[in-house]
């Protein structure tokens, strides 16, 4: 027997990056709101680092691929297909419990691909028009970072100073000024000082496991707090399996598994997703032999992950470079612009990040046997690296569907993923790879490892729902709502048309605003 | 992901052992880590996750049928450089499980309190306390922010 529950105006099904930001805007605006999240909330003594064997946690139980982590709150992924593992944390907070906080925007020209490069699509959208919700997101999660980036439009004030550089930070910032390219602090979501009640950074280094001082911008610690208080209800271990309709062409609410896999019917005016870029699509092709929203074919196609390589340098002139953030120190924007002399389409950044880090990792990365040793002391504390993130364009062949045979522990068909880097991705990091090595050389590592393409890089998912005027070649309209089914929302990563070259979490929530400033001005027929 | 308790084969355990003193050998006053490592710690990684009991079952198999150890007393009973050989054959052969190994022995050897006093680590846990790190100084952009906007205005 299904449980029924009363109707709500909206129902938000993801407490992520982009679902927690849509709860908290409306329930401020008076929406009664309800959101359904399949992980659970998780308690600042969770998390690896209060714990001696982080390391081990962090390879394992808190994992960043569910397939290793295979926690109860996941569901399994068929990666058979892919050339790149998706990467996600199912909790409350989504996976912002395990981003880096780094929140470098999109440039402009990231929203007119086709126009400047005649690629792709260009977005229904500008940067302009996403400009202040950005600005609302920045208020919100609080940035550390300054104003002055020659590779980016002016911004706002940033809330905090940047988080320190470091002498190995120094060291590369030095390296890119003599070799003429741009390098600026990276913007991060992670607090430099005391911001909105959440402590300043201390340092602690790895920002993948959770931050228990709360200095990461999770959106557990941000959005949702101020939503409950506004009244929003949270409901966690609710795994949805359907989204059902009605026969005039709307939404009507979500069917949902409780922790007992109790099976539960959610009704609501208004339906919002955000799964992210595959845990969408997923549940869009679930309710529907078609696919749901899905007119147009384009539910599931267009994955984009970005694409990742990196490099190391070894130094006999820095100390313990495992102090300090992973990431968010540093960036170079120099080749994000595209141009074509350089042999391949759109640009990549550059990112500094502090070396193998703690002792597991690297001992993992050095060679075993007879020179394990002096190795191991060549590196520990010796290394920077710098990694190569680059644009991945939409390809119809890059796709999630729904796997005939894997399910989730509900029953739930699990998605699989098909997936291959291109060409032209390929062509855009042996370009960066040269020039990490050039940057490394420069800060004078004496030895330069590149670090293979792995796997283990799909910490974006993007494009499967993606946004557009024309219904026939895009599933959601400029303001997220489906072109199908006018009570239906998508805003996550899904709806993105082309991907940028940077970390795309502050411009989903940006997407995420701008959609509920949308509800909130021009669907108050969704409020009862 | 937490298994109930496994059977780990006593003679496989050993042999996991050797293979441990050849990938990370004795340094200084400190045995290799075979032999510094208790058998409950590599038993309490092997029976708390499905990721080192599968890749320790694979592992072991395919050591056992390599070519190299194919000779009256296994791998036990070859010199170093055989050994060597033999796993560096099984590093390209299976390399999922080899490298889940690796990381088996590195947890297991750098969580021990001699070996992280010998490297000087003395943070176990990162938190409370974290790190020092000196705060930002805008001078460092000097040069950077000297040049002018390159961003593509449309």
């Amino acid at each position: 027997m299904v449980i029924q529950h009363d109707k709500t105006d909206i129902l938000i099904i993801g407490a992520g990056a982009s679902g927690a930001a849509v709860m908290w805007d409306l329930s401020k605006s008076g929406f009664k709101v309800v959101c359904l999240e399949q992980g659970s909330s998780i308690q600042a003594d969770q998390y690896p680092v209060n714990h001696p064997n982080w390391e081990e946690l962090s390879m394992n139980g808190w994992n960043l691929n569910p397939n290793v982590r295979k926690d109860s709150n996941d569901y399994p992924i068929n990666t058979d297909d892919t050339d790149i593992n998706p990467l996600m944390f199912n909790a409350v907070g989504g996976s912002t419990i395990h981003w880096t906080g780094s929140t470098p925007r999109f440039h402009p020209s990231d929203f007119k691909v086709k126009t400047l490069d005649g690629l792709a699509y260009d977005w229904p959208i500008t940067y302009w028009d996403l400009e202040p919700f950005y600005d609302k997101n920045d208020e919100m999660m609080g940035v550390s970072g300054i104003n002055g980036d020659p590779g980016n439009p002016k911004r706002s004030p940033r809330q905090m100073p940047p988080l320190p550089l470091g002498e190995d930070g120094k060291l590369i910032a030095k390296a890119f000024d003599g070799l003429g390219w741009h390098w600026w602090p990276s913007d991060a979501n992670v607090n430099s000082i005391d911001y909105k009640g959440r402590k300043a950074c201390n340092m602690c280094g790895p920002l993948n496991y959770g931050c228990p001082r709360q200095a990461k911008a999770s959106s557990d610690v941000t959005y949702i707090p101020y939503a409950i208080k506004n009244g929003a209800e949270l409901r966690v271990r609710a795994r949805v399996s359907k989204i059902e309709t009605d026969n005039k062409g709307n939404v009507t609410g979500a069917l949902y598994f409780d922790k007992d896999n109790k099976e539960h019917f959610q009704p609501a005016n208004g339906i919002v997703l955000a799964m992210n870029g595959v845990g969408t699509p997923r549940i869009l092709l679930n309710s529907h032999p078609n696919g749901l929203s899905n007119s147009s074919g384009q539910v599931g196609k267009n994955l984009m992950f970005h694409v990742y390589a990196g490099a190391q340098g070894v130094f006999d002139n820095v100390e313990e470079t495992y102090k300090g953030p992973g990431v968010n120190i540093l960036i170079s924007q120099e080749f994000y612009e595209s141009d074509i002399s350089r042999g391949f389409d759109r640009g990549y950044i550059l990112i500094m990040f502090r070396g193998t880090g703690s002792p597991v990792h690297v001992s993992k990365s050095v060679e075993w046997g007879k020179n394990h040793h002096e190795e191991f002391k060549k590196n520990f504390g010796k290394t920077i690296g710098i990694g190569v993130c680059g644009e991945d364009l939409p390809e119809e062949s890059n796709y999630v569907e729904l796997d005939p045979i894997l399910k989730d522990s509900n029953g739930i068909p699990s998605p699989k993923i098909n997936y291959k880097v291109s060409e032209n991705s390929r062509k855009l990091l042996d370009h960066g790879l040269k020039n990490t090595e050039t940057v490394l050389k420069k800060a004078g590592a004496y030895n330069v490892i590149r670090l293979p393409f792995s796997k283990e890089q799909g910490w974006h998912l993007m494009g499967t729902a993606r946004m557009g005027k024309d219904p026939k070649k895009s599933v959601v309209d400029e303001n997220c709502q489906s072109h199908d089914l006018d009570n239906l929302f998508i805003v996550d990563a899904s709806v993105f048309i082309t991907g940028g070259a940077v970390n795309p979490t502050s411009t989903i929530q940006a997407i995420a605003l701008k959609t509920s400033d949308y509800i909130i001005k021009s669907r108050s027929d969704l409020k009862s | 992901m937490l298994n109930n308790q496994k059977h780990i084969d006593k003679s496989k355990l050993s042999l996991l052992k050797k293979v441990m003193d050849i990938l990370i050998p004795e340094v200084d006053n400190l045995p290799s880590a075979g032999l510094l490592v208790t058998d409950e710690k590599i038993l309490e990684l092997l029976n708390k996750y499905d990721k080192y009991s599968s890749s320790f079952d694979e592992f072991i198999n395919a050591l056992k049928l390599d070519p190299c150890c194919k000779v009256s007393g296994g791998f036990e009973s070859l010199n170093y450089e055989n050994k060597e050989t033999a796993l560096k054959g099984l590093q390209q052969n299976i390399p999922e499980s080899f490298e889940n190994i690796l990381e088996l022995i590195s947890l297991v050897y750098y969580s021990n309190d001699k070996v992280l006093d010998r490297i000087n680590w003395k943070r176990k846990t990162l938190q409370p306390n974290g790190w020092e790190v000196e705060k930002f100084d805008p001078e460092v952009l000097e040069t950077t922010k000297l040049r002018k906007p390159f961003w593509k205005e449309v």
